[in-house]
């Protein structure tokens, strides 16, 4: 099942119900309401070793799904000016040659701010992200490892992590050439090193502030302020190839 | 379901004097094993089973790809084949009768996905048993076996004995005869519960409370395994992968999946299945480097018996699976070609 959401940029806030439709089933050990609804103020979980446990399932925050840099206007973002070419042409064209649409990989950093749910899973030595978008993963590596050298290119890049105080660390690099960060189509490279600050401040946001450092794009790094919130709900089976209407109504000139 | 097997050596030890009186009662099954290019194929496993008793027995094709199964108690037989490289080769029913010998040859058919390199080495590669390092089990703080790791994609090892209802019959019949050219994988979408882990290399991450599956197959796909408790969903949305809850019983991790649509192939014969499907996955990691999985199929609605296959995996410590985008530059739609 796909739903479609390229055209009419609006019409993600659709897709919200069916996220919520298979399963209504409280999570154990969710703090909540006397309404039974989860308290999301309530203290952020942390895991045995005192650091904040990510683990849940989260609903990337609205806003961003179109063009992950709407809050740095009116400046935007510091394009080299081919990379500012492109993304006028992807504008104009209203996204008419976005991979995504085409069932490939939303990729990283797209992925945060996509209007489906994720579940992080917290386990030793590495973080698990299973993405409902695509039927995804990305796998965030916490042994210590460093990042490759020579990385085969990737959709969802190679990501290692650490903690700074209760802030998730993550770096990432190893990104495909042609990556799309937003539906709008800011460019990302293969010389993308992405570096995200995950804050779980209680027990229902985690703040993300992000920071694109890709010097064939851009001129110098820019950082953009995004963040989850926490999804009372379960991941449903999304698989785009199936009965796939999209490409039909990419219209643009 | 229990399956005896007889092991025609002792047998013909203890009646050895009977063993001319055995000729008589007792038919022959043989033939040869040959490649699509018409080579012979060496090494492969042939088993025939007695579709009355059960009883299975086996044998491997010689140097020249010629196989015998003798002293056969006359009666209907299921011969399959599965040797490394190949589709598992099936043929329902053969009759063997008392004191002659049928002959069937077997014409094997390679693994493959339609995509260059993806040839017999390539499935060999894939399915042969892997070196492993030695040791026990690793274990949870819970004292539970601990599933996770990189795991080489499932050998089969015990293919069972499918007994379709005439529709699925036919439709498999209709699936060959049409080269799979319907195949889900071909057109990117999920291959479903028996076959994601059989192809490709996968990830099992293990909680207390949520085993993942991360297959690096499949555009690639996901599959979690809720250990919380939780029940299956009253009326779950039919769904490629279906709705998995796991209990442990001893060391043994025994997953109930419900939930499913009609769409996904079992194999690549293209074996199909109904929304009535159950699939019961008995999951057991007896030392370090193995990983055994019992599938028991249960489909009323497609075959007339559950359908028991057994399978094992190798770990593969030293790697991780990779990114697989399949719906990158496909080209195998085209080439999809059959009535």
């Amino acid at each position: 099942m796909k739903v479609c959401r390229n055209v009419i940029s609006g019409a993600f806030l659709l897709a919200l119900p069916a996220a919520a439709q298979w399963l209504n089933y409280p999570t154990p050990g969710v703090p909540r309401l006397p309404d039974g609804k989860p308290n999301l103020t309530a203290p952020a979980p942390k895991t045995t070793d005192g650091k904040p446990d990510l683990t849940g399932t989260w609903q990337p925050r609205f806003g961003y799904t179109g063009n992950i840099a709407k809050d740095l206007k009116p400046v935007g973002v510091p394009f080299q000016p081919w990379a500012e070419a492109l993304y006028n042409h992807r504008v104009a064209t209203e996204s008419r040659e976005d991979p995504q649409a085409r069932c490939v990989l939303s990729g990283v950093p797209r992925e945060n701010v996509v209007p489906y749910p994720f579940k992080i899973l917290n386990t030793k030595g590495m973080i698990v992200i299973l993405y409902e978008a695509l039927h995804s993963y990305r796998q965030i590596f916490m042994d210590g490892r460093q990042l490759p050298k020579n990385p085969n290119p990737a959709w969802m890049g190679y990501s290692i992590g650490h903690w700074d105080g209760d802030t998730l660390v993550v770096e990432s690099s190893g990104f495909v050439d042609n990556n799309w960060l937003d539906n709008n189509g800011h460019p990302g490279t293969e010389a993308l090193r992405l570096t995200e600050r995950f804050h779980r401040r209680d027990f229902g946001h985690i703040d993300l502030a992000m920071t694109i450092d890709d010097s064939k794009a851009y001129t110098k790094p820019w950082t953009v302020n995004l963040g989850f919130d926490y999804a009372d709900t379960e991941l449903i089976e999304y698989v785009c190839d199936e009965n796939e209407k999209d490409v039909g109504h990419l219209v643009g000139k | 379901m229990r399956r005896r097997t007889i092991d025609l050596r002792w047998f013909l030890a203890v009646a050895g004097c009977a063993s001319a009186a055995l000729a008589q009662s007792t038919g022959t099954l043989a033939g040869t094993v040959f490649d699509l290019s018409g080579d012979r194929v060496a090494n492969a496993p042939v088993q025939a089973i007695n579709l009355s008793t059960n009883a299975i027995y086996r044998t491997t094709t010689s140097p020249a790809g010629a196989y015998t199964l003798a002293q056969l108690p006359p009666g209907s037989y299921k011969l399959s084949v599965a040797a490394p490289g190949f589709d598992v080769f099936l043929q329902p029913s053969l009759t063997v009768t008392a004191a002659q010998t049928l002959r069937f040859d077997i014409h094997l058919v390679d693994y493959q996905l339609g995509t260059l390199g993806d040839g017999r080495e390539f499935r060999i590669a894939l399915t042969s048993p892997h070196a492993t390092p030695n040791g026990p089990a690793p274990r949870t703080s819970e004292g539970k076996p601990d599933f996770s790791g990189v795991w080489y994609a499932q050998r089969t090892v015990d293919p069972g004995v499918p007994e379709p209802l005439p529709w699925a019959e036919a439709l498999v019949k209709e699936r060959a005869a049409s080269n799979f050219k319907d195949a889900p994988g071909a057109r990117c979408l999920t291959r479903g519960i028996t076959a994601a882990g059989a192809l490709f290399p996968y990830k099992l991450v293990q909680s207390r409370t949520l085993l993942i599956m991360l297959f690096e197959d499949d555009i690639p796909s996901h599959r979690q395994v809720f250990l919380d408790g939780r029940g299956h969903p009253k009326d779950p949305n039919p769904s490629w992968m279906g709705h998995s809850i796991g209990h442990w019983e001893g060391d043994t991790l025994v997953v109930d999946t419900v939930g499913f649509n009609d769409r996904s192939w079992l194999d690549p014969q293209g074996h199909p299945h109904t929304e009535m499907m159950r699939v019961t996955e008995r999951l057991r990691r007896p030392d370090f480097g193995h990983l055994e999985i019992e599938f028991t199929i249960d489909d009323p609605g497609a075959y007339r018996k559950p359908w028991i296959i057994k399978r094992i995996a190798d770990i593969d410590p030293d790697d991780d699976i990779g990114e697989y985008v399949c719906t990158e530059n496909n080209r195998d739609v085209e080439h999809m070609v059959g009535k």
